[in-house]
């Protein structure tokens, strides 16, 4: 407690470094209202998705072999088998409550690698038991409720779950879905996306429903098709009770790639810099000045006190990058909508937004961890000028070469470098289509973090144990 | 001129003794040269059969290592004036010459002959390694690629003495590494996400690093946001307005 107590009186003394600590919450503000401004988006002007039930862009084209059904009824099916054209193909039962595209649907489905899911409009996904290759699945619709039903043999029936849905006619059947496939080609000068369309097949027997009527087989299809991709259209092939069914597209949220939050948090690398520059010198001038020496005086627990100045400058970094951020969310959100980034394309967003504080907080940690290995890199190098280019290099410069090189290259480099901590920035999924650190998981992001923290703390205790101070 | 001479010769030689320089020149050749293999080997083949069918701007790919290398560049220029008042060493200094003018032209006049003979071997190597990986004549041939090969060479230097510059404002190594990086490095992180037409070319043709590496261009010049030399003339007119403020600030202020 004493120890942590005299480093934080150390940080907090000179007044250059809380200075600089400030700055680095006003750089990440500042610099967050430069990106904001520029941003620009004319996504709803021109736009390549349609609009969900809840408002929100989707993705909803695929084949569609059905029949109206009013009132209650079931249908089952057997999935006797489907092609591996795409990771997300899908194959199984649905209910929709028209043939436009857009509108609400609920639906059980085998996919390819991704086991049995239970889906509804567009937001609902719930995963079941993996690895069978033949399945029965099952959709049964009583008053508002839908239920789905997996099982291995179509004798007993696990329930996956049930939804809220439509009353009155819908159309109810079967569907064979297989989103395109995507490649992103980046290189000095740019990057190039190209989508390109797949066809999914799937063969299904056992067809039991209880709506009265003829298949007839059609195409949903948005306006755009998927992200303004070519799809092919689907066919439908009866044969002594087997169903053989092509289709193409997907069903599923479609949000752009571009994130509102992370466009908001492009000053923290601004604030980082101060923030590097901070941490090494809160170690670096005490072996300038010799000050090093009374420290180890009165704690001759070296391993205690790194830990003490680790945990101090740490903490400062995370309450700057974590007002910071907040702050610049708060203050960018409203010129980024202004500039395009508005609903039906992008919805609104909160602070109190699990992803939005998950971000947030995700940055602050980012920052944390940053701090605390600069600090390590000043006791390793014991000088101020090489351990900041040594940080820095390992941060900033990464993102230079990334922006450059292929996906599959630059995310080798990202989970190598600390810039994989850009990507905690990010309140959507990761994808290849934007910034190159948009591309990696947030916890492995986060593991890249804490590991390099973690590995220089080490060293640097190690060092400081052993060497003369 | 005499005082000058002997004062450049005093720079050089604080310049070769710091054992932070020797790392410096080794590590600006080799991070350079290593990028820029890096890049050339990274560059599908299918986009550049031959040099006339080339997709991508050949020199853009060549001497990528520079937008890395120059980060070494930069601190090299930092630490020539940092130092001096890291270790005090000013007083000395200009107690041995007391014109603080003389001063300040003798160390940008060997920041820039150790940068100058540092950014040709970078440059040159990383073109080398270039030709060699994609069989071309060793020698640029034509105007547009000397062009942006010596333009390079300048670039790096002029890296360095805006480092130079802005470790005489700053006066703390520490400080000034960090605000010159931060210069160069955010505008091009900050084009991944602005798409607002007006602030990119504002971006792409004020910032340091994006305007001075427009002298790299040899293809579509047109449609380039500014001309390859001009380019290279913000960069120069940043560096040469650091310098310029660093040799009013060390003729006026106090020492300490």
């Amino acid at each position: 407690m004493n120890l942590l107590r005299a480093e934080w009186t150390k940080l907090r003394s000179v007044n250059r470094w809380m200075l600089t600590l400030l700055a680095a919450g006003v750089l990440t503000v500042g610099f967050g209202l430069v990106a904001a401004s520029g941003g620009r988006t004319e996504i709803n002007q021109h736009p390549n998705f349609i609009v969900g039930p809840k408002g929100q862009p989707v993705l909803d084209d695929f084949m569609f072999v059905h029949r109206p059904l009013s009132g209650d009824g079931t249908i089952a099916v057997r999935v006797v088998d489907q092609a591996d054209s795409h990771e997300w193909a899908g194959a199984g039962v649905i209910v929709k409550q028209s043939l436009t595209s857009g509108s609400r649907y609920a639906l059980v489905m085998t996919t390819p690698r991704h086991g049995v899911r239970f889906r509804s409009d567009f937001d609902t996904d719930i995963p079941a038991t993996a690895g069978l290759s033949s399945r029965w699945l099952k959709l049964s619709r009583s008053g508002g409720t839908v239920t789905g039903f997996e099982s291995a043999d179509g004798a007993s029936w696990r329930e996956l779950g049930r939804v809220a849905f439509t009353e009155g006619t819908v159309e109810i059947g079967l569907f064979v879905s297989s989103p395109p496939h995507r490649v992103v080609e980046r290189r000095p000068g740019g990057a190039t996306t190209t989508d390109n369309p797949t066809v999914g097949t799937a063969v299904f027997d056992n067809v039991t429903t209880s709506a009265p009527g003829r298949w007839s087989g059609s195409d949903v299809r948005g306006p755009g098709g998927y992200e303004g991709a070519p799809t092919t259209p689907g066919t439908l092939e009866e044969r002594d009770d087997v169903l053989t069914v092509h289709g193409s597209g997907g069903i599923g949220p479609n949000p752009p790639d571009d994130d509102p939050v992370s466009a908001g948090l492009y000053g923290v690398l601004m604030g980082l810099m101060a923030i590097i520059a901070v941490s090494v010198l809160f170690v670096t001038s005490e072996y300038k000045r010799g000050m090093i020496l009374t420290t180890l005086a009165a704690h001759p627990g070296r391993v205690r006190m790194l830990a003490a100045k680790a945990a101090v400058a740490g903490t400062a970094a995370f309450v700057v990058a974590l007002a910071g951020s907040a702050i610049a969310f708060l203050v960018t959100q409203p010129l980024l909508r202004d500039n395009g980034f508005r609903p039906p394309a992008y919805q609104p967003l909160s602070i109190t937004d699990p992803s939005v504080l998950r971000a947030l907080g995700g940055t602050a940690v980012f920052v944390a961890c940053v701090a605390v290995f600069a600090l390590a890199v000043g006791v390793i190098m014991r000088h101020s000028a090489a351990a900041i280019t040594t940080t820095v290099a390992l941060v900033i410069l990464p993102t230079i070469l990334s922006i450059a090189l292929p996906p599959a290259v630059s995310k080798w480099i990202l989970q190598l470098t600390l810039t994989a901590g850009f990507a905690l920035q990010r309140a959507k999924p990761p994808t290849n289509t934007v910034e190159p650190w948009a591309n990696l998981e947030p916890w492995s992001a986060l593991t890249v973090c804490v590991a390099y923290a973690a590995t220089g703390f080490t060293i640097a205790a190690v060092l400081l144990r052993r060497r003369d101070a | 001129m005499r005082s000058l001479a002997n004062a450049v010769h005093a720079e050089w030689t604080k310049l070769r003794t710091t054992p932070s320089t020797v790392w410096l020149a080794a590590g600006s050749v080799g991070v350079t040269i290593a990028v820029s293999l890096l890049m050339t080997v990274a560059l599908d083949p299918a986009l550049c059969p031959t040099e006339a069918t080339c997709q991508a701007d050949p020199p853009t790919v060549a001497l990528f290592g520079v937008r890395i290398g120059q980060a070494l560049f930069l601190v090299l220029g930092v630490l020539a004036m940092g130092n001096e008042y890291g270790t005090r060493m000013i007083q000395t200094t200009l107690t041995a010459v007391p014109r603080r003018l003389t001063v300040v032209a003798a160390k940008l006049a060997a920041v820039v002959a150790v940068t100058l003979i540092l950014a040709a071997l970078a440059v040159a190597g990383s073109w080398a390694t270039w030709s060699a990986v994609n069989g071309w004549a060793v020698l640029p041939h034509s105007a547009s690629m000397w062009r942006a090969v010596a333009g390079s060479m300048l670039y790096l230097v002029l890296i360095a003495v805006l480092g130079l510059g802005v470790g005489a404002i700053v006066r703390e190594t520490a400080v000034g590494i960090t605000i010159v990086t931060t210069m160069l490095y955010f505008a091009p992180l900050l084009l991944m996400f602005v798409k607002n037409p007006l602030w990119q070319l504002r971006i792409q043709r004020y910032t340091p690093m994006n305007a001075g590496l427009a002298v790299q261009a040899t293809k579509d010049l047109a449609a380039q946001p500014i001309a390859p030399w001009l380019g290279l003339g913000v960069l120069a007119a940043y560096a040469a307005v650091a310098i310029l403020l660093a040799a009013a600030l060390v003729k006026w202020r106090d020492v300490n």
